[in-house]
């Protein structure tokens, strides 16, 4: 029993638990609903900005980017480098003016910029979407490395990760989830940092382990043992280092620039946090302060698919590693690299950092949903007044129902990929809330049925081009449709406002309350 | 028709034709043009970046894949290093204008500092 609890990968992943419970616990006190969905809107910059990098920077930014990379090459890169745009556009014209507004939830901002109901009921509809298929596959990504590394079957490692979160998020509300988030952050990047510091020391400098890798040409040594057919595994570096692996021509480039970047501004929980800052001063500089730590994350990120391509091409690693480079898909690149540049402590670490990872995301995502349902929909339409104890319970309930459906969720999507079910979020988001927001924080005239126009025509475009876009020609079936189906959400709310013409008589109130001058003070 | 007062409510208020929707203050209009023109001014250098990288990859792969210094392209440092700096440079910047321009408003118009109005808004 001794033993197996001084293994790195337990005795790093109880630490993580145990840090977990303690700090749900401490902030187990949620007397109302500010409290419970907005943590009484105290957390200031550092809390907040790393929170939110720790909310964005989930399981498959954490193993799949590198993954990514070390797969196929330039265009991993360029994967990686269209994620980090979203949250600098988040905090241009975003950030500040929703703070300003003061609400609990994104349907909120739906809801009271066009006094609908109707709108907050199609939003939270759109929110379940996003964070459904954003919260399945990170339920996958951890019953996978509960699989790999302990053992476990893939049912029991949705299970236990749906009751931890049910715990985390029920008990701690927001105020937990937010220093839970913050404190994961650092577990994570603190890896990437040691698994750098690693591969500099030694000797996997940038330049000279690319251009070793572009120059490779042949089959890979020590490779043929873990293949199907026992032979080596043949690879050629020139095509890895230019682009074309996974985007084909120019459009797809750029539709995967604008799904992703736009995607971001459209994700429920990453907007939600910034409701939780005091004032939009801080809201700004938390928005600041994720963007540092979300570039440095993508830049290592790059950095170590390309260090765990060198080891590959190599040989040399042990079999264990040149097995699960072979073998175990993109999603064991990062263990693979820090087993072989840490051993087993390094890789106990990295373990941690991933349930660190898919703790963090899947909080902010239950935290965002329950909002949705016990907010937007249970004290919004309840016919009687609840009070502040009764909206908590509520939220509460809410928790444990959406652990149900994600855990469903989980088990549906076992055999699907993760990097396709993020996109597909991303691309909700993108087509759906962000022209919701951008338009309706800028422009006076958008209306409430431009509004759900633009938020049903961009989620049912968002569905079409994922599931049934095998129909169109092939110049249209985009990996990352953004290029389609964003315009398709602009242009519905912007097309419908102008027909309709009927705005809110409050909005130039509106527009003085989301654009006020208050940090001046 | 009158002008409302923004309520956070999902109540139905009353609608008004765009065309006969008053002006936005004076004040107002200058806060939100000016906070705009900064952030689409950012925008638009932000976005000639990013969109050169892949007009570069596609239209000119020979500049883009050249090895500059060891093994590292044009394109391998835009992407990998040069975009991610950019990211924060930008919120960083955008930031600090946005500090400025507060600083000026305050000067300009003494209600600023006004503590009933903060207040309202916290």
């Amino acid at each position: 029993m001794m033993e197996i609890l001084l293994d790195p990968k337990y005795l790093f992943t109880i630490i993580l638990l145990g840090t977990i419970v303690y700090i749900t616990y401490l902030s187990k006190r949620n007397d109302n609903s500010s409290d419970f969905f907005v943590g009484g809107r105290v957390f200031g910059w550092f809390t907040n900005g790393s929170a939110i990098a720790g909310d964005y920077l989930s399981a498959a930014t954490f193993l799949g980017l590198a993954g990514l990379t070390f797969s196929i090459g330039y265009d991993g890169a360029f994967y990686t480098f269209s994620f980090s745009i979203g949250l600098t556009l988040l905090a241009l014209f975003v950030a500040g003016p929703l703070r300003r507004l003061g609400a609990y939830t994104v349907a909120d901002f739906v809801a009271y910029r066009f006094h609908s109901k109707r709108a907050r009921i199609i939003a939270v509809v759109v929110v379940l979407a996003i964070s459904g298929f954003y919260a399945a596959p990170q339920l996958l990504g951890a019953a996978s490395i509960l699989s790999m590394f302990f053992g476990t079957s893939y049912e029991f490692g949705i299970i236990f990760t749906t009751v931890v979160m049910i715990f985390y998020v029920g008990v701690g509300g927001m105020k937990g989830t937010t220093l839970n988030q913050a404190l994961e952050l650092w577990i994570r990047l603190g890896a990437f940092i040691v698994m750098v510091a690693a591969a500099i020391y030694g000797g996997f400098h940038y330049q000279q382990i690319l251009a070793t890798i572009s120059e490779f040409s042949g089959t890979i040594i020590n490779t043929g043992a873990f293949t199907e057919d026992g032979k080596d595994i043949v690879f050629n570096g020139a095509t890895w280092y230019q682009t074309g692996a996974f985007n084909p021509n120019f459009w797809h480039s750029l539709s995967m620039v604008i799904g992703l970047a736009l995607g971001v501004i459209g994700l429920p929980h990453i907007l939600l946090r910034f409701y939780t800052n005091p004032n939009a001063k801080a809201a700004r500089k938390s928005a600041v302060m994720s963007i540092g730590i979300a570039s440095l994350f993508f830049g290592l990120a790059v950095y170590l698919g390309v260090v765990g391509r060198a080891i590959f091409l190599e040989g040399n690693a042990s079999s264990e590693v040149m097995n699960n480079l072979v073998t175990g898909g993109d999603n064991m690149v990062i263990p693979s690299i820090a087993t072989a540049l840490g051993g087993q402590w390094l890789l106990g670490f990295v373990i941690a950092g991933a349930f660190a990872a898919i703790f963090s995301n899947l909080s902010g995502l239950f935290i965002a949903s329950s909002g949705a349902i016990a907010h937007d929909i249970y004290a919004k339409f309840s016919k009687k007044e609840l009070t502040e104890k009764q909206r908590v319970r509520a939220a509460k309930w809410a928790i444990v129902f959406l652990g149900v459906l994600y855990g469903i969720l989980g088990i549906l999507v076992k055999e699907a990929s993760i990097g396709h079910l993020v996109a597909l979020a991303f691309t909700v988001g993108a087509s759906t809330f962000a022209p919701i927001f951008i338009l309706g924080i800028w422009w006076r005239g958008i209306t409430e049925k431009g509004a759900i126009a633009g938020l049903v025509m961009g989620l049912l475009a968002s569905m079409f081009m994922i599931f049934f876009s095998s129909v169109l020609p092939e110049a249209l079936q985009f990996r990352v449709p953004g290029i389609i189906t964003v315009p398709i959400g602009f242009l519905s709310v912007i097309i419908v406002s102008k027909l309709d013409g009927k705005v809110p008589a409050d909005v130039n109130s509106f527009m003085r309350k989301v654009h006020s001058k208050e940090d001046a003070a | 028709m009158k002008e409302q007062e923004f309520v956070m409510t999902d109540e139905p208020c009353e609608t008004i034709d765009i065309k006969k929707l008053q002006k936005l203050d004076r004040e107002t209009r200058y806060i939100v043009s000016s906070e705009f023109r900064t952030g689409l001014s950012l925008t638009i250098i932000y976005f000639i970046f990013i969109i050169s990288v892949p007009v570069m990859n596609w239209y000119k792969p020979d500049w883009a894949f050249t090895k500059l210094f060891g093994g590292m392209s044009a394109s391998w440092f835009l992407t990998s290093i040069v975009a991610m700096v950019m990211a924060f440079v930008i919120a960083y910047v955008h930031t600090r204008l946005y500090e400025r321009w507060e600083k000026k408003v305050k000067a300009l118009t003494p209600s600023a500092g006004n503590e009933e109005e903060k207040e309202t808004i916290v």
